[in-house]
């Protein structure tokens, strides 16, 4: 899931807690007893993107490859990153050792980069150029490299692949799970070919395993240490002690709150292609998701975030400011939740799949025509 | 009475649409001299029309706004890194489609004020009602995600951590640093107001135009880049229905964000909107079979990437007409649970000592901004031609050194003298390191979202205290 998915789900389950919504409550309000204008829940969504913050304001950097691509933006040679790139893969092989390869972006401008494709053959490795694209990633037509300083390959000793078959007991737990929701995994293709274009770069670890394939990982240091329970336990620590020590009232909830929020991130992740290392560090390695959700889909990261809202406002009604005449009675709570959540996700995801439709129906075209169309006004 | 309420809103856009031409000048600053001029004159001028005279200046100011926005703006958020799309646009010749986007993203936002109006009175009122109370922390978590969600823009090179950290934290720690130095001086006016009592009204224009207005320009002044005097007039409007659906949901939801929420501005609530729906990767990029000689594959990149720029601009117009319209319209929506309205943004707190709204003003407001926008519609779509054509003749940095010392006279006549110079003089720089750092410009805006927050929460004077500020 996306922070933002992350943030308003941390948010939404800590107003679940009706203490922390009376808490939460502005003390002006002298209706509602034990409102005491409590920033609470900040808490909540500070830790439910907590996880993806170490990740990337912090993680990454600790995570130093033994092997970089750096390509001169004026004179990019996709052989010499080729080379490169397969010396790490057969070193892993070699050696047995795991290898790290890091890869970065080629900047050409402000808002203008060089885009290049990876891309794995059973027994090579290659890379394209592609056009120059804006930092929309939107490509600008006629600008790719001519064909005889476009591409490398570089032969591999070692053949990759995609899903490790070295599995610990929290993996095999995930698997089951995964194959009881959505049926046995398709076959193993081969590595899916990458892109790189903006901002940041990527990195790929290399492991050699028992069948002398080599385990491509992608991103080695994302959702390992970060995503982990007893990690968030262990962040929330502070927080009850703070708060203790500042003799807040209900001082035991914030250092809940917290964790709430961490909570809800790591079970979300769960639901995509990577899972966490959800017991580090008593259990270090990553287990993999349920692959329900890819983590960017519009549709799922949307339709939690606009439950999320709903559910705020629900339970901020019933907890505290008690306004919503159809949450006085049993039956308007489940009115409300139909007319404000069921209803208007149904018509989104039936507006969605009929978007969709029309996207993958329409033709194909290229590159958009040249910048500039029509009479020109000053020459 | 309609006549005259129709020739002071002909007035409103007119006047409004002229000045907001001039890079920089905001609505707010423009608003604050009308309201001076009438304090001289108000017996000239009768009382029912300053609302509609104010709503037509702000309608004006969200359309003809995207022709100095388009054509003469350095980028706003994240500048450098990131140009937005009709800086872009302008450098490839399309300027005109641009603006003319933008404004129809506008016009496209009186519509939905209009569809919406059963909303704001049956829906939204109760959403008010029940999230007022709560406002502090909502405010709060709004700034927590804006804080949290600056990523590295650095590739992060370095052979140890400590570099990779440091080639990549440039612009989250200047936005830190901004935001919380924002924050002090927001906390600082606040608590020990410095300018005069009888320019209260005019207290934060100094401040915004420190933060906001002289760093643009200071940026604008030390760039090189060129506006191509090359720009192309298109013979459609180059957008689809579909693209007016895609960027109605961003829109709507930035806009009622930026509209409701105290001191969260139009950038502040885009960039929530395109968090929450980011429906461009409803498509992905897909490898295929190579068309030329040479490759292995080709990178099919979806047709919605390149819809994204027309989504940006439209979205944009919709999300800009919402708060700034939106906002001062909601002040009208009056019901039992909201006896004063739900109106927010500069022209609330500029018209509240003057002016209070009644039941049926709402409508009258409606009808203002549908005859204002269609007006303004047609003015963008002149200006903006009248303004390529001259795009050749223009030196933009000689307007701009003419636009400082217009600025500063405001700053010094309306805005406390010389405090304010010095006001605007400290928030000027701390405005500039955004410029400068490649971090987002709206952290600024904590010099109002802190001392609300704390305000609203009853924690203000305890942090005044804590500062030795009283």
């Amino acid at each position: 899931m996306k922070g933002f998915t992350h943030f308003m789900s941390g948010i939404a389950a800590a107003t679940f807690i009706p203490e922390v919504v009376r808490m939460s409550t502005s003390s002006r309000l002298d209706t509602v007893e034990g409102a005491a204008s409590s920033f609470i829940i900040l808490l909540a969504g500070a830790f439910g993107i907590l996880p993806d913050t170490m990740d990337f304001k912090l993680g990454q950097f600790f995570s130093i490859a033994e092997y970089e691509i750096d390509p001169d933006p004026r004179n990019p040679d996709p052989q010499a990153m080729t080379d490169i790139f397969a010396k790490a893969v057969n070193e892993a092989g070699d050696t047995g050792k795991d290898v790290r390869v890091q890869l970065f972006p080629i900047q050409l401008g402000a808002s203008l980069w060089r885009q290049y494709n990876i891309i794995f053959e059973p027994d090579e490795v290659i890379i394209q150029f592609n056009e120059i694209v804006k930092t929309s990633q939107v490509p600008i037509p006629n600008t790719a490299p001519p064909p005889e300083r476009r591409v490398g390959r570089t032969k591999l000793r070692y053949e990759l692949k995609a899903r490790t078959n070295e599995i610990c007991w929290m993996n095999r737990a995930v698997r089951w799970l995964r194959h009881k929701i959505k049926g046995e995994d398709p076959p193993p293709g081969p590595v899916k070919p990458s892109t790189l274009d903006i901002l940041s770069g990527t990195q790929f670890a290399f492991h050699k395993e028992s069948d002398g394939k080599i385990y491509f990982n992608w991103l080695p240091w994302h959702r390992t240490w970060s995503h982990s329970y007893v990690l968030g336990f262990f962040l929330s620590i502070p927080i009850y002690i703070i708060a203790y020590l500042l003799n807040l009232h209900h001082w035991w909830l914030y250092g809940l709150v917290a964790y709430l929020g961490f909570f809800v991130h790591l079970t979300e992740d769960m639901t995509g292609h990577i899972g966490g290392a959800l017991f580090w560090p008593f259990h270090k390695p990553r287990s993999e998701g349920l692959e329900l959700f890819k983590a960017s889909d519009p549709r799922t990261n949307f339709s939690i975030d606009y439950a999320a809202m709903v559910l705020i406002i629900y339970n901020l009604d019933r907890f505290s400011t008690k306004k919503i005449p159809l949450l006085q009675t049993w039956y308007g709570h489940i009115v409300f939740l139909l007319l404000f959540l069921v209803i208007p996700l149904f018509i989104y995801f039936k507006v969605v799949a009929k978007i969709k439709e029309k996207l993958h129906s329409a033709k194909k075209i290229g590159l958009e025509e040249p910048d500039g169309t029509g009479e020109a006004f000053v020459d | 009475m309609p006549l005259v309420i129709i020739l002071y809103v002909l007035l409103g856009t007119v006047v409004a649409g002229l000045l907001c031409l001039i890079p920089s000048l905001h609505i707010y600053n423009v608003a604050g001299i009308v309201l001076l001029i009438w304090f001289k004159v108000r017996d000239v001028i009768p009382y029912y029309v300053i609302a509609p005279l104010f709503m037509s200046m702000i309608v004006a100011y969200s359309f003809l706004n995207n022709i100095p926005m388009t054509f003469f703006a350095a980028a706003d958020e994240s500048a450098g890194a990131s140009i937005l799309p009709s800086v872009d646009m302008v450098k490839n010749g399309k300027g005109r489609d641009a603006s003319i986007l933008s404004g129809l993203g506008s016009l496209a936002g009186i519509i939905i004020l209009i569809i919406f109006t059963p909303f704001f009175y049956f829906i939204w009122t109760y959403v008010t009602a029940v999230i007022s109370p709560h406002l502090h922390w909502l405010l709060g978590i709004i700034m927590v995600f804006y804080i949290m969600s600056e990523w590295p823009k650095g590739a992060g090179r370095g052979k140890t951590p400590w570099e990779k950290f440091k080639d990549s934290w440039r612009n989250v720690f200047a936005g830190m640093v901004t935001f919380t130095l924002s924050a002090i001086v927001g906390l600082i006016v606040t608590t020990k107001p410095l300018t005069p009592p009888e320019l209260s009204y005019q207290s934060i224009m100094p401040i915004f135009l420190g933060f906001f207005a002289f760093p643009s320009i200071i940026q604008t002044l030390i760039s090189d880049s060129k506006i191509p005097h090359k720009q192309y007039k298109s013979k459609y409007i180059n957008a689809g229905y579909s693209d007016f659906g895609v960027a109605a949901l961003p829109g709507i939801i930035g806009g009622l964000i930026a509209s409701y929420m105290p001191a969260v501005t139009a950038g502040i609530g885009a960039i929530f909107a395109s968090h929450m729906t980011n429906h461009r990767n409803l498509q992905q990029a897909s490898f295929e079979k190579p068309t030329q000689p040479g490759t292995v594959v080709k990178l099919y990149t979806p047709e919605i990437y390149y819809q994204q720029e027309r989504v940006f601009l439209i979205g944009g117009g919709v999300t800009k007409l919402l708060y700034y319209v939106g906002a001062f319209l909601l002040l009208f929506v009056l019901t039992d649970l909201t006896p004063n309205g739900m109106g927010r943004g500069g022209l609330n707190v500029l018209l509240k000592p003057v002016f209070s709204p009644e039941k049926g003003d709402y409508f009258i407001m409606l009808a203002t901004i549908i005859f204002s926008g269609s007006i303004s519609m047609l003015a963008l779509i002149w200006f903006t031609d009248i303004t390529i054509k001259l795009l050749p003749k223009i030196n933009i940095k000689k307007i701009y050194i003419v636009i400082i010392f217009v600025l500063l006279l405001i700053v010094y006549f309306m805005g406390g003298g010389l405090t304010g110079i010095f006001i605007a003089a400290v928030t000027t720089c701390i405005g500039c390191i955004p410029v400068f750092y490649n971090c987002r410009r709206s952290h600024c805006m904590a010099v109002l979202l802190v001392p609300i927050a704390l305000n609203m929460a009853g924690y203000s004077d305890a942090i005044a205290r804590i500062l030795k500020l009283i």
